[in-house]
C-alpha cells in the first residue's frame, strides 16, 4: 500500500514539473492563436523562412525601439525551468547587435488587460552570429516567481542597435515551463476555477440546476418573459370574419435541458387573452414528433367537463401522437367582466384568465426539435371531433376528418393541404409575440396594416406586420 | 405623309389592344389596398408562418490547451433571450432554433464573448476564431 501511494505521488508530480506552455505555430493562423490567448506584435505567422515544421512567426523589419516588435504567452503559472525558442533573422546583418528581451508580466486587475508592469527581471539575449543561423535560446523561469501560484505572461521584445536594417526575426518551438492558466471565453484574462457540484460539464456559474446533473439550463420559446400568441376563427368549416379574437390564447414555453442538450422537462403556461365567440371551445397541443410514450407526465391542465380521456401520463388516450388538452372549457379558465364577449369589445371591461401551468416531463430525454415541434389546435364547441389547426397542420386522429373539405374548408390530406380555404385563407395564426388582435367585427386585414401586404408577397414583406411600427396599425380597430 | 399617320394610327389600336387583352388575362389582379380579408389574393403556396427555423454554425477555436464548457446565448436586438445551448469552445456546433421570419440579427452571448451576427434567409455564422486586422503588420504581411 505504501509503495503505491509513494508512486502516485511521483507520478503526480511529474506531471506537475513535466507540464509546459508550448506553440509551434503550426495552427498557421495567428488569429487561432490569438483565440488562445497568444499575443502578436508586429509578428505573422508565415511559412516561408520557417525555421521548423510548416510555419513559423515572423516580424516586420526590426529597428532599435525596443517595445515595436513582441510576442506574449497566455496567462501561465510559471514552475521552475527553462523558456526556450528557436530564432534567427531572416539574413544575416555583419556583426550588429539585434537582441530579444524577455520579460515577466505579472496580472493586475486593474490594468489595461490586466497586465501589470513587466517585472524588474528580466534577460536580454543578444542573436549570435551569424544571424541567420537558427539558436535556441533558453533562460531559466526566475526563482522568485517559479511555482508562486500566480499567473505571469512571458513576453519577448526584439531589436536591434542600429535602426531600421530590413531584418526580421523569425520565431519558433516557444516553450514555457507551467500550466495555461488563460480563459479564452473570457478576453483572455486568468482563468478562474469554477466548481461544477453535480458534475455534468457544465460549470456552476452556468449551469442553472448545478446540484442537479440531469438539468442543465432553459429554453424558451418565444423568448424568456414573452409570450407568442395563437388567434382562432371558429367558424371553421365556413369562413369567419377574419377578426381572429374567437379565441386568443398566449403561449409561452420552457424547455429544461440537460448537458447534453436534451429536453428533459418542458413547462408550457398558456393564458386566454380573448374569447370572442358564441359557442364554448377549448384548446389541445399535438406534438407531431412525440408519440405519447415518450412523455411520462402531464401535470397543470385544467378539464372540468369530462370529454376528454386522458392516459395515465396525461396524455389523450387514442392518439398516435402526444396531445395534451390544457383547458376543455374556456370559460372554466376566464373571469369574465363584461358581456358575451370576453375581452373583444373596447369598453365592457378586461377580464383575466387563470394562468394554466403545464409541466411535461419526459419518459426519456427528447431532441430540442421535436419537443418544440408543436401543433395548437381549438376544438370548437367541446365537441372533440371538431378541431380547428394552423393552416397545413394536420388534425388528431380524434377529429373527424370527414369535415375536411366541406363548407369553406379546402383540405386535402392528400397534399397535406389542411384549413385553408381555395383562396388560400387559414382560420388560425400564430405570431411570436403578444398579438394585439383586432376588436370585435374588425377585420385583421384594418385593423393591422400591414398585413395583407405581408400576405399577398407570400410572406416577403413586412414580416413583422404585428409589431407597432410607425403606419402598422389602426388603433381604433385594436382591442387594447 | 398620310401614311405615316395611318401607321401611327394602327400602332396605337395595336399598343390599346395589347393593354386590353392583358387586363383579359388577369382577370383579378392584386389589390394593394384591400379593406377586408377577402379581397386578398393569397398565393397558394403561403403557408401563413410567421415564425422560421433559423441556423447558426459555429466554428470552434483549434489547438485549445483548456476545454472550456458554457451556456452559449442567443438574443434578439432588444435583448429577448431566444435560445440557449452548451458549447464546447473547441468544437464546431450547429445551433437551430425557431424564431420570428423578421429576425434580421442577433447577438450571441459566450462567456465575455458578445457578437451580433447577421441572419441571412435563415441562416448565420459565428466563430470563436477572433477576427484579426492585422493593422499592426508590415502591409506585404497584412
Amino acid at each position: 500500500m505504501k509503495k503505491i501511494a509513494l508512486i502516485a505521488l511521483l507520478t503526480s508530480g511529474f506531471l506537475l514539473n513535466g507540464q509546459t506552455v508550448s506553440n509551434d505555430f503550426e495552427s498557421g493562423n495567428r488569429s487561432i492563436d490569438q483565440g488562445n490567448c497568444w499575443g502578436f506584435g508586429g509578428f505573422s505567422v508565415k511559412t516561408n523562412q520557417k525555421i521548423n515544421g510548416s510555419y513559423s512567426a515572423r516580424s516586420g523589419s526590426i529597428n532599435n525601439t525596443n517595445g515595436s516588435f513582441w510576442l506574449h504567452s497566455p496567462w501561465i503559472k510559471l514552475t521552475a525551468g527553462n523558456i526556450t525558442f528557436d530564432t534567427r533573422l531572416t539574413s544575416d546583418d555583419g556583426s550588429r547587435n539585434y537582441y530579444v528581451e524577455i520579460s515577466f508580466i505579472p496580472y493586475d486587475a486593474n490594468a489595461s488587460f490586466g497586465q501589470g508592469t513587466a517585472l524588474s527581471t528580466k534577460y536580454t539575449h543578444t542573436y549570435t552570429l551569424p544571424h541567420s543561423t537558427p539558436e535556441t535560446v533558453s533562460y531559466p523561469v526566475p526563482a522568485s516567481i517559479a511555482d508562486d501560484g500566480n499567473p505571469y505572461k512571458v513576453r519577448l521584445s526584439f531589436y536591434n542597435q542600429s535602426g531600421n536594417r530590413n531584418r526580421r526575426a523569425v520565431v519558433d518551438d516557444w516553450s514555457i515551463p507551467g500550466t495555461y492558466s488563460a480563459d479564452p471565453s473570457n478576453n483572455c484574462l486568468p482563468l478562474v476555477s469554477v466548481a461544477d457540484a453535480d458534475s455534468d460539464g457544465v460549470p456552476d456559474d452556468e449551469d442553472e440546476y448545478p446540484n442537479d446533473p440531469d438539468k442543465a439550463y432553459n429554453s424558451y420559446f418565444p423568448a424568456s418573459g414573452t409570450y407568442g400568441t395563437i388567434a382562432f376563427e371558429d367558424l371553421w368549416p365556413s369562413k369567419g370574419d377574419y377578426d381572429f379574437n374567437d379565441l386568443v390564447v398566449d403561449y409561452n414555453a420552457n424547455y429544461v435541458l440537460n448537458a447534453s442538450n436534451e429536453v428533459v422537462e418542458m413547462n408550457t403556461t398558456v393564458y386566454v387573452r380573448a374569447v370572442g365567440a358564441g359557442v364554448i371551445n377549448a384548446f389541445g397541443i399535438q406534438y407531431p414528433s412525440l408519440s405519447p410514450s415518450d412523455i411520462s407526465s402531464v401535470t397543470g391542465y385544467v378539464h372540468t367537463d369530462g370529454y376528454i380521456n386522458l392516459s395515465a401520463n396525461g396524455t389523450e388516450v387514442g392518439q398516435t401522437n402526444a396531445v395534451i388538452i390544457p383547458f376543455d372549457n374556456v370559460e372554466s379558465v376566464i373571469n369574465r367582466v363584461g358581456g358575451a364577449f370576453y375581452n373583444t369589445v373596447a369598453g365592457e371591461g378586461v377580464g383575466q384568465s387563470d394562468s394554466i401551468k403545464m409541466k411535461i416531463t419526459f419518459s426519456s430525454p427528447q431532441s430540442l426539435a421535436d419537443a418544440s415541434d408543436i401543433d395548437p389546435f381549438m376544438i370548437k364547441g367541446r365537441d372533440r371531433t371538431m378541431e380547428v389547426h394552423l393552416p397545413d397542420k394536420a388534425p388528431t386522429d380524434l377529429a373527424n376528418v370527414n369535415i375536411l373539405g366541406t363548407g369553406d374548408d379546402d383540405s386535402n390530406p392528400g397534399s397535406n393541404r389542411y384549413y385553408k380555404t381555395v383562396e388560400n385563407y387559414p382560420w388560425a395564426i400564430l405570431v411570436p409575440r403578444q398579438f394585439v388582435y383586432p376588436a370585435e367585427k374588425n377585420d385583421i386585414v384594418t385593423a393591422h396594416t400591414k398585413f395583407a401586404a405581408w400576405a399577398q408577397s407570400s410572406g416577403g414583406s413586412f414580416t413583422n406586420w404585428y409589431e407597432d411600427e410607425s403606419g402598422y396599425r389602426d388603433p381604433s380597430k385594436l382591442f387594447q | 405623309m398620310k401614311k405615316v399617320a395611318l401607321a401611327i394610327l394602327a400602332l396605337s389600336f395595336t399598343v390599346l389592344s395589347c393593354k386590353k387583352d392583358n387586363k383579359d388575362n388577369n382577370p383579378n389582379p392584386v389589390n394593394n389596398n384591400p379593406t377586408s380579408f377577402n379581397e386578398m389574393k393569397v398565393a397558394d403556396g403561403f403557408d401563413w408562418s410567421t415564425t422560421r427555423n433559423v441556423t447558426v454554425d459555429v466554428e470552434g477555436l483549434s489547438a485549445m490547451t483548456i476545454e472550456v464548457t458554457k451556456v452559449m446565448k442567443v438574443l434578439d436586438v432588444e435583448g429577448n433571450l431566444l435560445f440557449k445551448q452548451v458549447i464546447d469552445m473547441d468544437k464546431d456546433a450547429t445551433l437551430e432554433f425557431e424564431a420570428p421570419a423578421s429576425l434580421e440579427e442577433v447577438v450571441i452571448e459566450y462567456g465575455a464573448i458578445s457578437e451580433t451576427v447577421e441572419i441571412l434567409n435563415g441562416r448565420g455564422d459565428f466563430s470563436f476564431v477572433p477576427v484579426d486586422d492585422r493593422s499592426d503588420l508590415d502591409p506585404e504581411d497584412r
